[in-house]
């Protein structure tokens, strides 16, 4: 079983300040490598590259939107079951609902308690180290994921 | 609990007072280029991301004011993309003092 410091997290998100924070939080989590991009456009080939276990993922980014990347993930065999939480501003109903259909795991609405999304994240980590019995390509829920501002 | 320790932010809200520092600069520029706030160009899209960014970060870093001021400034924006609003004096007046507003938050 691997632990939290052996994964890998992506965090696409164009506001220095907010990629501060994440990184703070991960490391705080004991998580060790965190690769980060203001682009979306980037994304696809930063997942071939590193293979990340887990994406944070802001919606309103310069160039290609969020919406799209997630779409585009989703829609490719390679990156399908890599486990997306949406991190946005856009607290709108539809939005919320637009990202959880196109396949996010989770939707947290900025701003946010920092304590409560490390947690999140934790808690989500700790559950990629436990086997799904029945699919094995399918990464199990996290506990308390819900959908919206924390 | 060992997470109750970590949420000690001290280290990184010195670096976040610099960047918004610098954005609230940024939207002072913007806040300049009046005829392209009026006009929906780059200055506009630019007080548009910026009040965005900085309602999503203040509240995250403990600074509950900047979200509040900076989602009033963002619905300002919002409500001239759609028309609803002009980009008149009075508009002018209320953004630029919500700026300075937020230029004296971070000038500590």
């Amino acid at each position: 079983m691997s632990d939290i410091k052996s994964r890998c997290i992506l965090v696409c998100e164009d506001d220095p300040a907010m990629l501060r924070i994440f990184q703070f939080l991960l490391r705080q989590q004991g998580v060790r490598k965190v690769v980060a991009t203001e682009s979306g456009e980037k994304v696809p080939h930063i997942v071939a590259t590193e293979k990340p276990d887990l994406i944070l993922l802001d919606l309103m980014l310069p160039g290609k939107d969020g919406l799209s990347v997630l779409k585009e993930l989703k829609n490719n065999e390679a990156s399908r079951s890599i486990p997306v939480i949406v991190v946005s501003g856009k607290e709108a109903q539809d939005q919320v609902r637009q990202a959880m259909m196109a396949g996010a795991i989770d939707y947290v609405i900025k701003p946010f308690e920092p304590m409560e999304l490390g947690n999140r994240i934790k808690a989500f980590l700790e559950t990629l180290d436990v086997p799904a019995p029945q699919d094995p390509g399918l990464s199990a829920p996290p506990p308390g994921s819900s959908v919206g501002g924390i | 609990m060992s997470n109750e320790a970590a949420l000690d932010m001290s280290e990184i809200i010195g670096m976040y007072k610099e960047d918004a520092r610098r954005m609230v600069g940024d939207m002072r520029a913007a806040v300049g280029q009046w005829p392209e706030v009026e006009s929906g160009g780059t200055a506009r899209l630019q007080l548009r991301r910026l009040s965005h960014q900085l309602r999503g970060s203040g509240r995250t870093y403990g600074f509950r004011t900047v979200s509040r001021v900076s989602k009033a400034l963002e619905q300002i924006i919002q409500k001239l993309e759609k028309q609803t609003l002009t980009a008149d004096e009075r508009i002018k007046k209320s953004v630029s003092d919500k700026v300075d507003r937020l230029a004296k938050i971070f000038a500590e």
